[in-house]
Parts: structure tokens; sequence; C-alpha cells
């Protein structure tokens, strides 16, 4: 995050919105993986 | 005066207390671990020891004996030249005895310990027509599990060995249960041909080309490495060896590598919980020989659906043409991307892993479309994982970050690599969208996961490259890519109220000098 903090001081409206797209699609891969190990969990080894 | 330890000794302790472990164990350990080998001698010393000392033995293991001509046999003339000339590695038994927490058997519901081997006679008289002295000796195995027997001698990894000739060995071990008697052997066996290339006055550590010996360190079987070493110096003090002689061993020949922070792979995959495990744990593609089965193995992103990072396509005859991969190691594109940030002379070749090729230099594809999209998507999701890898480690670079010469050849390289790897996920993102609106559930988020894993991989580069057009300089790239690289569930989190938080900034005029300063 030491990137993001120097970055802040002259970050775009576009890279926001580009960084953004990127934790959106972080945070769907993640739910899904977190589906996928929920059933792991549940039914044993994989 | 008491006696001081040798140097990886200490090391290893040090360890020890780092990991918070007790004491090394004394010869219980030894014997608990002997009475699992394969070698019958060793196995009833040890058991007879334990019996003495009521040390608790290791179940024993019976296994099958495969002669490689018979397995070969069933393949056409055709196949087995194709097959190799892309062998990757070749296991010499299925399965080992070091019960590495990592280790990719467990994950494939594949029993641990070792459950066949092959014939040493049928192994001696194919090495060289099934051009095995090029491939590496170990793949999901360990070489000093093996030990093979017949009425004319006992086999070990040592006369498997003297079968590669002058070819430097690299051998990877970590010393499974049972299998320590062999390693001392081994090793002595093998000290003068490490120690004749550090006699030359004129040697480097970096000039060693000689057999290459790493012992996989984990906190599952440090006592038993402390153990053998310990025994390992104490014969070779015995034989007249001097205390740098076996220093000089350990500071090119032998290698002790901390297998502990490993990525969570294989059955640690639970513990997966980001894209910085992105990266396969073996970077290569070619075929796996092992006395069960015959594979292509094809490296990509380690997944929860493909834990281990390969998509293994087992051959069958008949079923070959196509279906083997070119044989080539990975990781050198991760050399190349260090080159060309520490030196500005490296010009050309790719930086970005390709998609897996036939021999004949086309594609490889396969055949069921589902699986062909899984492996097209989670290629595009490993190699640019590599290179944000590569590049994030950057700063480990020798020249000042100041240095712009390499970041310019480096980062053209990669806008033309980008391109083609682009064009060929975003067609197959297209097909695996469409197939997954057909497909049942089980599929369908399968598909689902690997099109938006490669979708954050091409949107990630997308920014470095946009950053990079801009002026970003060398060392900002890095920053991204270590940024990127280390973004888990709970940085995501974290990132994403951040950017809120900037957005509103933005949003109520406060910093809007600044953009008027660019």
């Amino acid at each position: 995050m030491d990137w993001l903090e120097e970055k802040s001081k002259n970050i775009s409206k576009e890279e926001i919105g580009e960084l953004k797209k990127i934790t959106h699609i972080l945070k769907l891969l993640f739910a899904l993986e977190e589906k996928f190990l929920g059933k792991y969990k549940k039914n044993g080894p994989l | 005066m008491a006696r001081s330890e040798f140097s990886p000794i200490l090391k290893l302790e040090e360890k020890m207390r780092e990991w918070e472990l007790a004491e090394p164990a004394t010869a219980g350990s030894y014997y608990v671990a002997a009475a699992g080998s394969l070698d019958p001698k060793l196995r009833f010393e040890a058991l007879r020891q334990i019996s003495a000392n009521d040390y608790e033995p290791k179940e024993e293991s019976e296994e099958q004996r495969v002669d490689i001509e018979e397995q070969f046999s069933q393949f056409s003339e055709e196949e087995i030249e194709l097959i190799s000339k892309n062998i990757m590695a070749v296991q010499f038994t299925e399965g080992c005895n070091g019960f590495c927490p990592f280790c990719f058997l467990a994950t494939k519901g594949q029993k641990r310990g070792v459950t066949a081997h092959y014939s040493f006679p049928s192994l001696r008289k194919s090495f060289e027509r099934l051009r095995l002295e090029k491939a590496f000796p170990y793949w999901a195995s360990d070489p000093f599990d093996y030990y093979d027997k017949d009425e004319f001698g006992e086999y070990t990894f040592l006369d498997i060995y003297k079968l590669y000739g002058l070819r430097p060995v690299f051998v990877s071990t970590s010393i499974p249960r049972g299998s320590e008697r062999r390693f001392i052997d081994f090793v002595k066996a093998i000290v003068e041909d490490i120690l004749s290339a550090t006699h030359d006055a004129n040697f480097e550590q970096g000039d060693y080309f000689g057999p290459k010996v790493r012992i996989s360190v984990g906190k599952h079987n440090i006592r038993r490495v402390i153990n053998t070493l310990r025994q390992l110096f104490l014969e070779l003090e015995s034989q007249n060896y001097s205390r740098n002689d076996i220093e000089d061993l350990f500071a090119c020949g032998i290698i002790l590598a901390d297998r502990v922070n490993v990525r969570s792979l294989g059955p640690l995959i639970e513990k997966h919980n980001d894209i910085a495990d992105a990266e396969a744990f073996g970077r290569y593609d070619g075929v796996v020989v092992t006395p069960k089965s015959i594979s292509s193995r094809i490296t990509v992103a380690p997944t929860v659906y493909e834990p281990t990072g390969e998509i293994s396509i087992k051959l069958q005859p008949g079923r070959v043409k196509n279906l083997v991969p070119r044989c080539e190691d990975l990781e050198l594109y991760r050399m190349r991307v260090y080159d060309m940030i520490n030196y500005s002379i490296v010009l050309g070749g790719r930086v970005l892993v390709d998609f897996p090729h036939l021999p004949d230099g086309s594609y490889l594809e396969l055949p069921n479309e589902e699986e062909n999209c899984i492996l097209i998507l989670g290629r595009a999701a490993h190699s640019l994982a590599q290179f944000f890898s590569a590049l994030s480690e950057g700063e480990k670079a020798r020249i000042k970050p100041s240095y712009e010469g390499g970041r310019k050849n480096l980062m053209r390289q990669v806008e033309r690599d980008f391109r083609g790897i682009k064009e060929r996920t975003s067609q197959a993102m297209e097909k695996a969208n469409a197939l997954a609106e057909e497909a049942d559930e089980e599929t369908r988020r399968r598909l689902q996961f690997y099109i938006l894993l490669a979708a954050v991989h091409l949107k990630e580069m997308q920014f470095l490259l946009n950053e990079y057009k801009k002026g970003a300089s060398l060392s900002e790239l890095i920053k991204i890519a270590k940024t990127f690289r280390g973004m888990g569930k709970n940085e995501v989190a974290q990132l994403d109220v951040k950017l809120d938080e900037l957005h509103k900034e933005i949003n109520s005029g406060k910093r809007r000098w600044l953009f008027f300063k660019r």
C-alpha cells in the first residue's frame, strides 16, 4: 500500500476508476473461492 | 575443550529456535524413521533398536516393482520418440516418504508413502533410449526413497546417479524417513566430485557446475536432517576429510533450503486466501514419467480448483499426438526480467510466459472445450503473476533505481508479449462465458472463477502499462507490482475504502490544485 500512499497525492479519477474495477473483480473472485472452500471444509479433502 | 559444530548444524539449530521447536531428538527419531526403510537390513536393525529402546516404529509399506521397458512397450515407436524428447522429469518411485506438508500428492487423493518403484535393470537398459539423463530425477518423489534388489544385488539412487555419466545432476531431497543411510552413502560417494571443483585455486562459487543436492528443511524433518548430517560429518571425519573440506561441501554442492514459508499449495490450499499465490510451484511444461503413469504436465496458476498449479493429462497408447507439450523451463522468463532490470544491454526475448506449445511450435489445445478454456485462462494468470512477482522483486536489482535503460527494454518487451496474451485470453473468456451459460452449476462456477482470475490479471497489467506510458519510473512500477501481489482478502477491502476516500476528496474539490500541477 506504500505505493498508493505516495500515489494518492496526484491520483486521477480515471486511475481510481481502474483500481476500483480491479478490487471489484477481486472481491467476486474471493467470494467464489470462499464458496468452493466452504464445500471443501464441509466435505473433506478435495 | 568442547568440539564446535559445523556451520550447517549451527544454521539448522538456529532455525529450530526460530521455529520454537524442542532440541534435536536423540537416536530414537533416527530409528523410528529408519524402520520405514525399504532396505530390509536397515529396517531390521531399526526395528531391533526400537524394540530394545521402546521407540515408536513407522508402518511398513509394500510396493510394486515396475519394468520401465514394459511400461513403454505399449506405445508405438513414434509415440515413444515424441514422449522421450519431451520428458521433463522421471520419478523413480511412485510417491515418497518425505511427508512434506505442501506435497502435491495428498491433494490428488493419492496414498502417501512409496507404492511402486522401477526395477533397476530396466532403468539401466532404457536410460539412454528414453533420454532419461536429461530429465529431473524427481518430481512428486524423492530420489533417496529409491531401493531395488534382485538376485544380483541391491540398488539405490547412487546406482542411478552413475547412469548419468558426466552430466551434473541436481537432486532435491527432504531425506525421507528411512533414507538416511542412503543419503549418507550417496554424499560420501560424490564428495570427491564436489570437492575436486572447489580445490582449484581460482575457484569461485558461481563457477561450480558439479552435482548439487538441495536438502529441503521444514518443521516436519529438521530433526531428521540434523541427526543425519551429524552422522555424515562423523563418517567423513573418520575418512580423514578436514573441517574445511566439509564446510566446502556445503558452500556449493549441498544446499540447505528453508521450505517452511512455502506457498499455500497442495493440502495447504485451504489457507490460500489471496492471489499472491498465483504462481505455480514447479514451473515447467513437459512429460512426467512415474512407475504408475506417463503424463503431460502443463503449468497454470494454482487455484482452489487446481491446487498443484498443473494440468495433468494421462498419456495412453493411441492418445499421445497433440497432447505432449514442448518441454520448457518457464523460470527462464523470470530470469530474463531480472536481467533486463539489471543490465540495459539485454535486448529482446519474451518476458511473459506464453501458452503451452506442441513440439512443432503450434499451440497445444485440449480436446474438451471447457478444459481448454481453463488451460488458457489459468496459464494467462500464471504468466502475468510470474511477471508481477519478478518485477516486485526488482528492488534486489544491483543498479540504482534511477537507472531507466532496463525499464525501457523490459516494458517494451512486456507490451509486445502482452498483446498476444490479451488477445488469446479475451477469446477464451468469451468462449468460457458462452460455455458457462449451458453448463451445470459446478462447471459454471469453475468457469466463472477462471474468467475472473484472468480478468483481474489482465486489468492489473493494463494498469501497469498505462502508468509506464505516463512516465512511471522503474521504482514506481516495482511498487505497483508489489501492491498487486500483496492484495489478499483483507487488503482488497482496505484498498477499496482508501479508493472511496480519495474519490470523495477529488469530488469535493479539495485536491483540484494537484491536477493543475500535472
